[in-house]
C-alpha cells in the first residue's frame, strides 16, 4: 500500500509538468504579447524592447518555461502584468471568498442531495422518485448563470430580499447576516447542479446494492427493513460516492468562474476572466498551476479515502 | 412424524414489463420434523422461486397468487410481514447458492453473525460474541476469533458458506432451506459442505429442505425427492422410491440412461431431446410433452393433474392416469 | 437482432425520452428551416430598439434593434453545431487512442493511458476558456477545444472492452481459423461499445451546449453579431434590462434549458433501453 501510494505520488509529477507546459505553449501562442496591451501609446519600439526583455519575453518558449518553473519551485509566481503585485500575494486574497463560496455550496449540496438519493433509490418509480429524478434533470440542464440571474432577477429585483451580487455591503465587511445574504443566491446556483449530479449517482448507487445478494441475506436473517438500509445497503452505496466527491473538489478553485462573474464575487474565478480579458499571464499560469494541483490532490485523497473505508481493498 | 411445513397448491407470479409471468403453479409438499426433501430440477424451473416464495423473500415484484402454505401451526400466507419477519432467520432459515456474495462485504463476519442472535435469542455483549465463536468452530472454521473480525472478502467461497450455514443455524430453526448450497464449490468442498449440513441437522433435530441440481446429492441426503419440470412438480416419491422405480417419463430419462449417479445434472439433460418451454409460452397441455417419447393426444390438450400412482408416489403424467 | 428490437421497445416506453425526442426533433427542424419561420434576417436592424413583444416582432427586439425571435431561431444553429460538432470530435480522438490502446497493449497502451490521466487532470473550464481566448473565440475553435478536453472517457470505453473481448474464447478461436485481429475485435466490439458510447455522446451533446452558452455569455464564445443563445443572455448582466426587458434574456434561457433537457431525457432514455443488466 505505502509502494502504491508513493507511485501514484510520483506520478503527479510528470502530470503537472506536463499541464503546465501545455498552458505554457498555449499561452506562447497568443497573437500579440502583453507588452503591447498595456504600454503607454507614446513608448517607442525602444521602450518596449526594453519591457519585454525586462520581463523576459524575448528569450526561447521553453526557456521561459524552466525559468518560470524555477521561479514557481522556490515560490516565485512573478508579477502581474496588469496590477504589478505578486502573483502570490493577488491569489492569497482570491483564493478565500472562492473557497468559502464553493465549499458551502458543496456542502449544501452533499446535505441534500444524499438523503434524497438514497430515499429515492428505495422508493423506486414512486411519485416521490418520480419528482426527485425530474428535478436532478433541471439540476444538471439549467446553465448556472440563466439559474443566477432568474435569482437576481426576483429575489433581487423584485422582491428586493437579497443582494444582487458583490460579497458583502459597504462598510459591512464583518457583519455575519450580511455576508450570509451575499451567499444564498450564488450558493444555491452552484448547490443546484452539484446536488442535481449527486442525486442521480446517489440514487444508482444504492439501486445497484439494492439489487445485491447479500441483502436478501440480511432480510433472510429477520432484520428490520430499517437495519437492511441503514447498516447493510447505506455503506455499500456510500462508498463510491467518494469517487465523484473527489471529482468535486478541484470545483472549489474553478467551479464558480461563472457564478462568480455573475454575481461578482471576488474570488478565482472573476480573476480568471480578468487576467484572460488583460492577457496577464502569470496569474493565469498560477490559477492554472493551482487548479491542477487540487485535481492531483483530489485523486490522491481519494485514493486514500478508499484504501480507509472501503475493506474490500486489501494491503 | 409430525408434519412441519405443509404446501399445497402454491402458485407464484411476477409482475414485470411484459405483464404479469407465472413463476411456479401447483406446487404442493410435505415436510416433517427431522426429514430431507430434496428438490431436483434443471435451471430456472422454479426451485428458487418457490423457496424464496416460502422464505417471503420474493422481492418487489413477486408474489404468491395463490396456494396455502403451513409452517409449524402458522398459516404463513395470513402472516403480517412483521409477524414473519420474526420467524425469519429464527423458526426457519436460509442459505443460498452464490456464498461469494451472500455475505456483505463492507461488515466483519462477526457483526453479520451477530445480527441474528442480538435480534431472535435476544443476546448481548459477550454472551453473544461466545456463542458467535463457539458457532464458527462449530461449523469448522480455524481461528474462529480472528474470523469474527475479519470482513468476508478475506474468506474463501467454502469458509463464507461455512458462515452462511452458521448464521442460518445460529438460532436453531426448525427448517433450513438450502438453496444449491454447494453449487459454487468444489467437489471435495462440496461434500464437507453437505456433512456438515448433515451433522448439524442430527445435533438439532431439524427439517432440511436441500435444492439440487445434482442427483448425487440427492441419493446421499434425500428423504423424500421433488422432482420439478418448467414450473410444476412433475414426480414427488421417496428417494429409494424414485430411484428405483421412476415414473414420469422425465425423471426416467433423467435416471435411465446414466450409470454413474453422481455425474453432473445438466450434463445429463442433454440426453432428453427438445428444449425447455419458456414461462411466457408454455403449451397448453403436458409442459414436457414435446420432449416426451410417450406422448399422446391428450397430453398436447389437457394438463395433468398429479396421480397417485403408487402410495406416497406421485407423478404428473396422463400415463398415471389408469393405475 | 432480438435485442435491437427490445431495447427499441423500451425506449419507446421511456416517456420523457419520448417527449425529449419530439421536442429535439423540433428544435432541429426549426434550425434547418429558420429562414422559413421569420421574414427577417439575424442581422437585419429594425426601426425599433429593445421594443417589447409585438405582432411585428413576436419576441421584441434588442439592443441594436434586431428581431429577438430570429436571433433565437439562428442560435439554435450554434447551440446544435457545438453540441454535435464536439462529440464527433472527441469520439474520434477517443476511439483512435482507445482502439490504439487497446489492440496494441504494452507500452502503447501505458502511454496513452497516462496521457488520459494527464488530460483528465486539467482545471477543465478554466482551461478551454484560456484555449478559447487564446485561438480566438470562433465556433470552430470553441469545437476543437471541447473536443480535445472531452475524449478520455471514450478511449477508456474502447480500451476497456478490445480487452475484455481480446480475451475472450472466441476470439481465440477466431485467431486459430486465421482471421486478423483487427477484422474481429471491430466485428465483436462495435455491437459491445455502441451502448455506452451513444449514452456518453448524448450527455455530451448537451455538456457541450452548456459550456458554449457559457462561453458565449462570458463574451468568450461565439462573437456578436453573429448570435447563441449564449451571447443573446450577456446583455442581461445589465441590471436594467434584467428587470424591465425580459424578452431580451429570458426566452434564449428557457431554449438552452430545454434543449438541454431533451437532450438529457433521450440520453436517460438510451442508457435505460440499453443497460446491460436489463437485457435477457
Ligand atoms: N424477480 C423475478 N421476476 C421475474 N421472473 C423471475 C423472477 N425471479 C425468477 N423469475 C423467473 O422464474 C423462473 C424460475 O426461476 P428460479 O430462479 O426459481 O429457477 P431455479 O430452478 O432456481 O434455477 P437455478 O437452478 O438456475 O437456480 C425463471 O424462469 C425466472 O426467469
Ligand atoms: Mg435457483
Amino acid at each position: 500500500m505505502r509502494n502504491q501510494l508513493r507511485k501514484r505520488l510520483l506520478i503527479t509529477i510528470p502530470i503537472l509538468l506536463f499541464v503546465t507546459l501545455f498552458n505554457f505553449i498555449l499561452i506562447s501562442l497568443a497573437p500579440g504579447d502583453p507588452v503591447d496591451a498595456f504600454f503607454n501609446p507614446n513608448a517607442t519600439a525602444a521602450d518596449l524592447e526594453a519591457k519585454r526583455a525586462s520581463l523576459g519575453l524575448d528569450k526561447p518558449m521553453i526557456y521561459q518555461y524552466f525559468v518560470w518553473l524555477g521561479n514557481v519551485l522556490h515560490g516565485d509566481f512573478g508579477y502581474s502584468y496588469s496590477s504589478y503585485e505578486p502573483v502570490t500575494k493577488i491569489l492569497s486574497y482570491r483564493i478565500g471568498p472562492t473557497l468559502l463560496l464553493m465549499g458551502i455550496s458543496m456542502l449544501v449540496a452533499y446535505i441534500i442531495a444524499i438523503p434524497i438519493g438514497i430515499i429515492s433509490a428505495t422508493k423506486q418509480y414512486s411519485a416521490l422518485d418520480h419528482t426527485v429524478t425530474g428535478l436532478s434533470f433541471i439540476g444538471i440542464s439549467v446553465p448556472s448563470f440563466f439559474f443566477g440571474l432568474f435569482g437576481i432577477f426576483i429575489f433581487s429585483l423584485n422582491l428586493h430580499w437579497l443582494p444582487t451580487g458583490g460579497m458583502y455591503s459597504l462598510g459591512k465587511a464583518a457583519d455575519f447576516g450580511d455576508r450570509v445574504k451575499h451567499l444564498i443566491l450564488p450558493v444555491a446556483v452552484l448547490s443546484l447542479s452539484i446536488s442535481g449530479k449527486m442525486v442521480r449517482y446517489v440514487r444508482s448507487s444504492m439501486l445497484d446494492v439494492l439489487n445485491q445478494d447479500y441483502l436478501r441475506t440480511a432480510r433472510a436473517k429477520g432484520l428490520k427493513e430499517v437495519i437492511v438500509i441503514g447498516r447493510h445497503a447505506l455503506k455499500n452505496a456510500l462508498i463510491p460516492i467518494i469517487t465523484v466527491i473527489g471529482l468535486d473538489i478541484p470545483l472549489l478553485i474553478g467551479g464558480a468562474v461563472v457564478t462568480e462573474q455573475i454575481f461578482q464575487w471576488p474570488g478565482i474565478g472573476q480573476l480568471t476572466i480578468q487576467s484572460i480579458n488583460s492577457r496577464d499571464y502569470p496569474v493565469l499560469m498560477a490559477i492554472n498551476l493551482l487548479s491542477a494541483l487540487f485535481v492531483v490532490a483530489s485523486n490522491l485523497l481519494t485514493d486514500l479515502a478508499y484504501r480507509i473505508v472501503d475493506p474490500r481493498i486489501k494491503e | 412424524m409430525d408434519t412441519l411445513l405443509t404446501v399445497d397448491n402454491l402458485q407464484v407470479a411476477f409482475n414485470t414489463d411484459d405483464g404479469e409471468i407465472v413463476g411456479v403453479e401447483n406446487v404442493g409438499f410435505n415436510i416433517k420434523k427431522g426429514e430431507v426433501l430434496c428438490i431436483v430440477g434443471e435451471s430456472g424451473c422454479g426451485k428458487s422461486v418457490t423457496a424464496l416464495s416460502l422464505m417471503g423473500l420474493l422481492g418487489k415484484n413477486g408474489f404468491i397468487k395463490q396456494g396455502d402454505a403451513f409452517f409449524d401451526g402458522h398459516d404463513l400466507r395470513s402472516l403480517s410481514s412483521e409477524e414473519m419477519r420474526k420467524l425469519r432467520g429464527n423458526r426457519f432459515s436460509m442459505i443460498f447458492q452464490e456464498p461469494m456474495t451472500s455475505l456483505n462485504p463492507v461488515l466483519t463476519v462477526g457483526r453479520q453473525l451477530l445480527e441474528p442472535v442480538e435480534l431472535h435469542l435476544g443476546l448481548k455483549g459477550e454472551a453473544a460474541k461466545k456463542l458467535c465463536i463457539e458457532w464458527l468452530e462449530k461449523v469448522g472454521i480455524p481461528r474462529p476469533e480472528k474470523v469474527f473480525s475479519d470482513y468476508p472478502g478475506t474468506l474463501s467461497g467454502g469458509m463464507r458458506q461455512r458462515v452462511m450455514i452458521a448464521m442460518a443455524m445460529i438460532c436453531s430453526p426448525s427448517l433450513l432451506i438450502a438453496d444449491e448450497p454447494t453449487t459454487a464449490l468444489d467437489v471435495t468442498i462440496q461434500s464437507q459442505i453437505l456433512d456438515l449440513m448433515e451433522e448439524l441437522r442430527l445435533e438439532s433435530e431439524s427439517s432440511i429442505l436441500l435444492i439440487t441440481h445434482d442427483l448425487g446429492v440427492v441419493a446421499e441426503t434425500a428423504d423424500r425427492v421433488l422432482v420439478m419440470y418448467a414450473g410444476q412438480v412433475v414426480e414427488e416419491a421417496d428417494v429409494f422410491e424414485l430411484f428405483e422405480n421412476p415414473q414420469h417419463p422425465y425423471t426416467k430419462g433423467l435416471l435411465a440412461s446414466i450409470p454413474n449417479v453422481s455425474d453432473d445434472f445438466t450434463e445429463r439433460l442433454k440426453s432428453i431431446p427438445g428444449n425447455v418451454p419458456s414461462l411466457q409460452n408454455m403449451p397448453k397441455g403436458c409442459r414436457f410433452c414435446e420432449r416426451c417419447s410417450f406422448s399422446m393426444d391428450v397430453c398436447k390438450t389437457e394438463v395433468p393433474p398429479l396421480f397417485d400412482v403408487f402410495p406416497n408416489h406421485k407423478m404428473r403424467c396422463w400415463l398415471g392416469d389408469n393405475k | 437482432m432480438d435485442n435491437s428490437n427490445s431495447v427499441w421497445r423500451r425506449f419507446l416506453r421511456h416517456k420523457p425520452a419520448m417527449i425529449g425526442s419530439i421536442v429535439f426533433a423540433l428544435i432541429v427542424l426549426s434550425a434547418i428551416f429558420a429562414p422559413l419561420l421569420t421574414p427577417y434576417s439575424p442581422y437585419e436592424l429594425s426601426q425599433s430598439f429593445e421594443a417589447a413583444p409585438s405582432s411585428e416582432h413576436i419576441l421584441g427586439t434588442d439592443l441594436v434593434s434586431r428581431d429577438v425571435f430570429t436571433r433565437l431561431l439562428y442560435g439554435s444553429r450554434v447551440s446544435l453545431l457545438v453540441g454535435v460538432g464536439t462529440v464527433i470530435v472527441y469520439v474520434i480522438i477517443g476511439g483512435i487512442l482507445g482502439t490504439l490502446a487497446g489492440y496494441f497493449g504494452g507500452w502503447v497502451d501505458s502511454l496513452i493511458m497516462r496521457f488520459t490521466d494527464i488530460i483528465m487532470s486539467f482545471p477543465f473550464f478554466i482551461v478551454i476558456l484560456v484555449m478559447v481566448s487564446i485561438l480566438g473565440p470562433a465556433m470552430s475553435n470553441i469545437i476543437f477545444a471541447l473536443g480535445v478536453l472531452g475524449w478520455p472517457p471514450i478511449a477508456r470505453i474502447i480500451r476497456g472492452s478490445i480487452l475484455t473481448i481480446k480475451n475472450q474464447d472466441y476470439i481465440k478461436a477466431g485467431r486459430v481459423l486465421g482471421y486478423s485481429d483487427l477484422r474481429l475485435i471491430f466485428k465483436h466490439i462495435l455491437p459491445n461499445i455502441m451502448a455506452p458510447i451513444l449514452v456518453n455522446a448524448t450527455f455530451g451533446v448537451s455538456n457541450a451546449i452548456i459550456a458554449e452558452s457559457s462561453l458565449s455569455f462570458l463574451g468568450m464564445g461565439v462573437q456578436p453579431p453573429r448570435s447563441s443563445w449564449g451571447n443573446i443572455l450577456t446583455d442581461a448582466q445589465s441590471m436594467t434590462i434584467l428587470a424591465h426587458e425580459p424578452w431580451l434574456w429570458v426566452p434564449a434561457g428557457l431554449m438552452i434549458v430545454i434543449t438541454v433537457l431533451s437532450v438529457n431525457f433521450i440520453g436517460d432514455g438510451l442508457r435505460d433501453a440499453l443497460d446491460p443488466k436489463k437485457i435477457q
